[in-house]
């Protein structure tokens, strides 16, 4: 998906289920679980364990795995996904959630 | 009571007295008058006594006995015992020029016999000038009534001007203030609040010693200096924390470079100048006042500042001895990492003596006068000569320290702002900005040092970044072009019909504060280019195109370079020569969690 360039602010699951992020273009980073039936809906497992449903406007063509960073608009219960991009396994695997998350804080603690 | 039987006075005591000194015996002698002098607070008498051959007009009594005049103890012509007194040389207006005034502080007396008792003067006694000499008959009061005291018509105010009257004794003294080049008819009461160490110098011009001291009274302070011979007469005598009266000393005006001290003016010693110790009232002479600095602002003020600072020492290094490359002296220093409520630590450099004696073993508290603030390795702290140092001194701010390390200070987490230089290259070396390179000054040192910046390639030279070299296994050398199908190597004194490609790359990298200019050799210019020295010299000849890309394909790049800086001397000018010592790919997950902790060190993140 081609999507025109905006400021996302990067936040935790943890983050958007206090509703001080919603209707803000945001951005996630999590493992895809179960896909829905229409193909046209998932559920995030976020970094901080929190579990968030993504809802993207056309069905996902791929087969998720590894991790997935969404962008999109949260509007209190869902992520309205713009676009996402996968991160394979192979890169995946590195990849450590408790730093992650640490930098997350860090960044949005200022504002 | 009969003549007879009243105690005989001890003649010719009072010029033993004046004379050295010394007496061991307790002299008797006769009150034949006082005085009262006029202070702000104390009263403060001068009795005129008799040894019933001699009469002297300068015994001061000490304070703590003024209860006895009021009782009328020391009425005219008592006779006392002087079980203990002092004999006191001042200098005066009146005694300039010639040899001091000696005064006899009356510490202790008894009277034996009540001077309505003895109803007159004994003897005839011959009053001492000054300097315990028969001088002409003064007229003594010899009135009969004990009543008679009257004050010195002086006004009392003991600042400004010249020529007040002292309070507490017979001399006048003037506040430091009010000194200038162009009167030297002065008298000054003051604390010494530092002395250094005798300095020894020697230039074309000759050689000599030197010391220095501060000294501070009621109304300002001033910087003294004693030279040569006058360096050695008063240099053991004056110690730190006592008031002396100083008078005769010439003045000129202060050089500021070397000193805190606030005066347009500082004192030389010379051949007049009279130093003497005060033993009187000195309550109201100002002891050695502080202005501290909490560790954590020192980054906020510029190099070069003198401040005052104190802080629990928690560790020092060994002595140091370094040999100064501008003077080619042997120093002695000691490094000691002071920490204060602040959570900060700042390295604190003790040049010369302190450093030597220092022990930090009882980690205690140190509180400095004027030191000086580099910026070497962030933020230090230095001694200068006019440094004062105090050892777990008795003030509210020392207590307060010590109160806060013994209770967890000393375990809490602690920023420094002095970071130690990275030694060699052992260990993976710490992480600068180019910045915090600069302002550290590394390379600056006797050493070269290390460290490692997350940088991006900005520029690759590309005109240079090729040398033909000597084709023997060990041997790197330019080799030079014969032009006749030979190459000829100097070093190993051959001619060889080939050569091998070389790299030494000039490359401009660039972190998120400066960039830098720096060199790659052969494997890290590789690693750059992601081929070989022989491929890319191939290229430059046979495919110009591939060649410019491979260059272009490197700018852009991020990498952890691991850099080697050191100060190097060309045609009179200093550079600082950067080579690649390694060249990495960022491990972003080891950059992550280094930029974490480095954040909470700085207690940004929480």
């Amino acid at each position: 998906m081609q999507v025109p360039a905006t400021s996302t602010v990067r936040v935790l699951g943890t983050m958007l289920l206090t509703h001080e992020y919603d209707h803000k273009d945001i951005c996630v980073m999590g493992y895809p679980q179960e896909i829905a039936n229409n193909s046209r809906q998932f559920t995030l497992k976020t970094t901080d364990q929190k579990h968030i449903q993504v809802v993207l406007s056309q069905p996902i063509a791929e087969h998720l795995e590894g991790m997935v960073q969404v962008r999109g608009k949260f509007d209190g219960q869902r992520i309205q996904a713009q676009s996402y991009n996968m991160l394979l396994p192979e890169l995946a695997a590195d990849f450590d959630d408790n730093t992650y998350n640490e930098a997350v804080k860090i960044l949005r603690s200022n504002e | 009571m009969n003549r007879r039987n009243q105690p005989k006075l001890t003649s010719g005591a009072i010029p033993a007295i004046i004379g050295n000194g010394l007496y061991s015996e307790t002299p008797v002698l006769q009150v034949l008058g006082y005085k009262s002098l006029q202070g702000e607070s104390n009263d403060r008498y001068r009795i005129l006594i008799s040894d019933g051959k001699y009469s002297y007009a300068y015994g001061m009594l000490a304070t703590q006995l003024n209860p006895l005049i009021a009782e009328g103890k020391l009425e005219i012509f008592t006779i006392i015992k002087l079980t203990k007194f002092v004999v006191n040389k001042v200098a005066t207006k009146a005694t300039a020029g010639k040899d001091q005034k000696k005064i006899i502080i009356l510490l202790d007396v008894e009277p034996i016999v009540p001077g309505s008792e003895v109803g007159e003067k004994i003897g005839n006694p011959q009053t001492l000038n000054d300097v315990g000499e028969v001088s002409e008959d003064a007229t003594v009061n010899s009135k009969p009534a004990a009543s008679m005291n009257y004050s010195k018509p002086a006004p009392v105010s003991k600042t400004g001007g010249y020529g007040q009257q002292a309070a507490k004794s017979d001399v006048i003294t003037h506040p430091i203030v009010s000194l200038t080049p162009y009167q030297n008819k002065w008298t000054i009461k003051a604390r010494v609040t530092n002395k250094s160490d005798i300095r020894t110098w020697s230039n074309s011009r000759g050689e000599g010693k030197l010391f220095s001291l501060d000294m501070i009274d009621e109304t300002g302070e001033i910087r003294a200096t004693a030279f040569n011979a006058e360096c050695d007469k008063f240099y053991h005598m004056i110690e730190i924390g006592k008031v002396y009266y100083i008078s005769q000393a010439q003045l000129k005006a202060a050089n500021k470079q070397y000193t805190s001290i606030k005066n347009d003016y500082e004192m030389t010693f010379s051949q007049n100048t009279t130093v003497v110790p005060c033993h009187d009232d000195t309550s109201d002479i100002p002891s050695v006042t502080f202005n501290f600095v909490p560790i954590n602002q020192l980054i906020n003020l510029e190099k070069d500042s003198i401040i005052d600072i104190i802080g629990v020492a928690k560790s020092a290094n060994d002595l140091r001895v370094i040999t100064s490359k501008t003077t080619n002296k042997e120093l002695r220093m000691r490094e000691v990492q002071l920490v204060d409520s602040t959570n900060t630590e700042v390295n604190l450099t003790l040049w010369g003596k302190t450093g030597e004696e220092f022990d930090a073993s009882s980690q205690p508290v140190v509180a400095l006068k004027g030191v000086k603030l580099s910026d070497f390795g962030g933020r230090s702290i230095g001694t200068v000569s006019s440094t004062v140092i105090q050892i777990n001194p008795d003030m509210a701010e020392a207590h307060k320290l010590r109160g806060w390390y013994d209770n967890g200070g000393s375990s809490s987490v602690i920023s420094s702002i002095s970071s130690a230089r990275s030694s060699g290259t052992g260990g993976s070396g710490s992480y600068k900005t180019f910045a915090e390179a600069k302002f550290e000054n590394l390379g600056g040192g006797e050493k070269p040092d290390y460290y490692n910046v997350k940088a991006m390639v900005a520029m690759i030279n590309k005109e240079r970044a090729l040398y033909m070299a000597c084709p023997s296994e060990d041997c790197n050398k330019k080799v030079i072009d014969q032009n006749n199908g030979l190459y000829r190597c100097e070093k190993c004194q051959r001619e060889f019909q080939d050569f091998k490609w070389r790299m030494m790359l000039s490359v401009n990298i660039a972190d998120a504060t400066e960039q830098q200019w720096v060199t790659c050799f052969q494997e890290t210019a590789e690693t750059l280019l992601g081929r070989s020295a022989d491929e890319i010299g191939r290229l430059k000849d046979t495919d110009n195109a591939e060649f410019q890309k491979i260059f272009e394909a490197a700018t852009f790049k991020w990498y952890v370079f691991r850099l080697r800086v050191k100060m190097e001397m060309y045609n009179d000018e200093n550079r600082l020569k950067t080579n690649v010592y390694e060249v990495k790919e960022v491990n972003y997950k080891e950059h992550n969690e280094r930029l974490i902790r480095e954040l909470k060190e700085m207690a940004i993140a929480e």
